[in-house]
């Protein structure tokens, strides 16, 4: 946790320094400037001294028009501009569109002291007929009553960036400023995407370090009791036979198709986990995040004979569609290994992907497609689809329309108009349907069966496994309960069932 | 009757052929999806752009008078392959949530639905190209041999798109945040592309950050072949490719290095 808390401030550190950082590269920005100087003037009493005033700027200017203040009581203006009245002077005059613009003013000072010069009201004009108000400066001069050379500061003006935003036009160069702005903006933004991205790469890590670290320290389990019947010819628990398997070889060979061997699948699983990025950084901060280990499957082991087939029992959430999920190959288990062929295998479930925007023919031949029919037999097979769902006439209806029996059977008709694969898996699809069509589908099935599939049924139905299966395997939060008989592992089941009722 | 087992090199390339079947049929659902509820349909896919592209070329013609020469064309050629990148992120963004259920039905691997949303953003600029064409013709751009470029353009557009798609898609599975970044991130992206301005009117450090930015070296090369009529430099061949095949390497190696736990997560 303390590593987990200094990592967060160093990122929160360079993200704020990194801001920081934009903002000093930004501050150039296009404007006047416009100052005094007079650094090598000398002003001396009752001697001509002269003031530079001078107005900088990125855009050649046309013409400059500004006023002047002085104190007339301790300055006497000479020339320079135009007097208009006592104490106020005006300067109108044309740059002749350089991007500078330079006067004199000269004055003769009349009493020592200190006074101020300002210059008020610059207006500058450019190129194209625009005019800017330029905000003013003023001089504070300095009059040695002996005489000596004095420096003034010089006051520099310069234009804020934001008067200068206007609609982007053409002759003119304003354009970059608003770019730089969200030039700012950009690579600020970036810096954020980068830092979430960041976390997300750095949330992974811990997960996979800790994991480590946990692996590690966990102590072997002991037994919970449950009755993990072992799968030795004549032993009996619990009462019940266990079916004599052969001696499992461990890729499939002759008999063998599907081998599960010692899966466990985990699911790492924060505790409410948070849903956005907002939440996840409210938790960090408050340091609420826990992680969760979940075990959907524990050390599950079991194999399918080529032939057979076998039914998969539990109650809802005990880990069967996940274990269905890594025989297909779509999940990777955290540990142990299933060997099966993956091109034999044809899944068949529920909530089939249709496209409720498109009509019934289209998503056959994007289900179809889906699946691994080629465009070719699709074409060849589309009738039979058709008919085998009855859904004549329909097949030009949007999906939206269809009722969700009709969607089913749709669903059923492609996925089993295939030649029977040679692993098929059925999730949970032998009760959809009205009792006609179920009668139709376990037909089928069974057809199925008898071109020699291997078939691995889902369900949570006990009267589904006894009529189809011959053997089953029950799994329950996880772990394997027990395989053998289907009639037997059934009455385990609801033996179970009637035990937690009680 | 099981089936027989076929030869290696015939299964392999039927797995490639239906590859590209499902992507045609995935592409061409969303294509069909776009305009379903309409009564035109199909037509919208070029009445679409080619009535936005008229809306804009009188926009920038009468309101905003440029110095550019022709600057109608000169904004469509960077509109068109703006819309095709942005189309094709954004869509292939959410494919992984929106298609949950067929992902864990298809045997195929999880990037085609990335390629199929790309590839219905490349099928959207194909019919833009043709509304794109009458609109040169409009304006008179005379036919040059340096217009033969424009499909490597395009094409390395199309391997920088799909890059971003892939990491993009990953990172929308567990962060749903990520479309809400994305879509201000792109405001800013786009005014750096100099779609609708000429770069030739900014200096300084904008100028540089432009001329680095891919994007607009991309429309910046389809402007040259087509208006200009002429090759663009080296350089900025040299950039286009490097972007396009760094950027792919790097998305897809993300993808795949996080298709478990995308798994997982959905």
């Amino acid at each position: 946790m303390v590593r987990n808390r200094t990592r967060w401030m160093l990122a929160a550190a360079a993200v704020l320094l990194s801001v920081f950082g934009i903002n000093r590269i930004e501050v150039y920005a296009e404007g006047e400037e416009f100052y005094f100087d007079s650094e090598e003037h000398t002003w001396t009493l009752q001697e001509e001294s002269s003031i530079g005033v001078h107005i900088k700027s990125d855009d050649p200017i046309e013409a400059v028009e500004l006023t002047v203040r002085y104190d007339a009581e301790m300055l006497e203006y000479n020339s320079g501009a135009d007097r208009e009245r006592e104490g106020v002077l005006s300067l109108h005059a044309q740059a002749g569109l350089e991007r500078k613009f330079d006067s004199t003013l000269y004055f003769t000072p009349k009493s020592p002291g200190e006074t101020e010069i300002q210059v008020t009201q610059v207006t500058v004009e450019y190129e194209n007929g625009e005019t800017e108000d330029v905000p003013g400066a003023a001089a504070l001069v300095k009059i040695p009553s002996d005489g000596g050379t004095l420096h003034e500061d010089a006051v520099e003006v310069s234009v804020p960036p934001e008067s200068r935003l206007r609609v982007i036009n053409a002759a003119d160069d304003a354009s970059g400023n608003r770019i730089q702005w969200y030039l700012l903006l950009f690579g600020f933004l970036m810096l954020a995407v980068f830092f979430f991205l960041a976390v997300i790469f750095i949330r992974s890590n811990e997960k996979k370090r800790r994991r480590r670290r946990r692996k590690r320290r966990r102590r072997p389990v002991g037994g919970q009791g449950s009755p993990y019947v072992r799968r030795r010819p004549g032993n009996s628990q619990n009462g019940m036979m266990v079916r004599k398997e052969h001696r499992t070889t461990l890729k499939p060979g002759e008999k063998v198709e599907i081998a599960v061997r010692n899966v466990t699948m985990e699911f790492k699983r924060e505790k409410d986990e948070p849903t956005s990025i907002k939440e996840l950084l409210i938790r960090k901060l408050k340091r609420q995040v826990s992680y969760e280990k979940f075990k959907a499957l524990d050390n599950v082991s079991f194999t399918v004979d080529k032939g057979e087939v076998v039914g998969i029992i539990g109650t809802n959430g005990s880990g069967k569609s996940t274990i269905l999920k890594i025989i297909s190959g779509v999940l990777t288990p955290t540990k142990g290994k299933v060997y099966v062929d993956k091109n034999k295998i044809q899944l068949l479930t529920l909530g089939t992907g249709f496209d409720f925007e498109l009509t019934g023919r289209e998503n056959v031949y994007l289900n179809g497609a889906i699946i691994g029919y080629t465009k070719e037999f699709i074409d060849e097979k589309y009738d039979d689809i058709v008919r085998f769902a009855e859904l004549e006439g329909f097949m030009e209806e949007k999906v939206r329309n269809y009722s969700s029996g009709m969607v089913s059977r749709l669903g059923f008709a492609i996925a089993t108009i295939g030649d029977a694969p040679e692993i098929l898996i059925l999730d949970e699809v032998l009760s959809v349907g009205d009792m006609f069509f179920r009668r139709k589908s376990e037909e089928r099935i069974r057809e199925m069966m008898h071109g020699g599939s291997t078939v691995l049924i889902v369900s949570h139905s006990t009267s589904v496994i006894e009529k189809n299966c011959t053997k089953a395997v029950w799994i329950e939060r996880g772990k394997l309960r027990a395989v053998g008989d289907p009639k037997e592992v059934c009455a385990e089941y609801e033996k179970m069932g009637q035990k937690t009722a009680e | 009757m099981p089936k027989r087992r076929k030869g290696k090199n015939i299964q392999a390339k039927q797995n490639r052929k239906q590859y590209f079947f499902v992507i045609r049929e995935l592409t061409s659902r969303e294509i069909k999806r776009r305009y379903s509820r309409s009564y035109l349909g199909i037509l919208w896919s070029v009445l679409n752009p080619l009535l936005s592209m008229t809306v804009l070329s009188l926009i920038f013609s009468q309101l905003f008078r440029r110095s550019i020469e022709n600057f109608p064309i000169y904004y469509l050629t960077g509109y068109i392959l703006w819309q095709m990148f942005t189309g094709s992120t954004n869509a292939a963004m959410t494919t992984l949530v929106d298609n949950k259920m067929m992902l864990i039905k298809v045997r195929l691997p999880m990037e085609i639905f990335v390629l199929a949303r790309v590839y219905t953003a490349l099928v959207n600029l194909g019919y833009s190209l043709v509304a794109y064409v009458v609109m040169l013709i409009v304006f008179r751009v005379t036919p040059k041999w340096t217009m033969l470029f424009s499909p490597a353009v395009i094409f390395l557009l199309l391997l920088f798109s799909l890059g971003i798609s892939f990491m993009l898609a990953a990172a929308y599975v567990f962060f749903g945040d990520v479309k809400h970044l994305y879509s201000v991130l792109l405001t800013l992206w786009m005014y750096c592309s100099a779609i609708f301005y000429p770069v030739e009117q900014l200096k300084g450090i904008i100028r540089s950050v432009i001329e680095v930015n891919p994007i607009y070296n991309y429309i910046d090369a389809l402007r040259n072949v087509v208006m200009y009529g002429s090759i663009p430099p080296m350089r900025e061949i040299g950039c286009m490719t490097v972007w396009a095949v760094g950027v792919y390497v790097f998305g897809y190696w993300v993808f795949r290095k996080n298709r478990n736990k995308v798994m997982q997560k959905i």
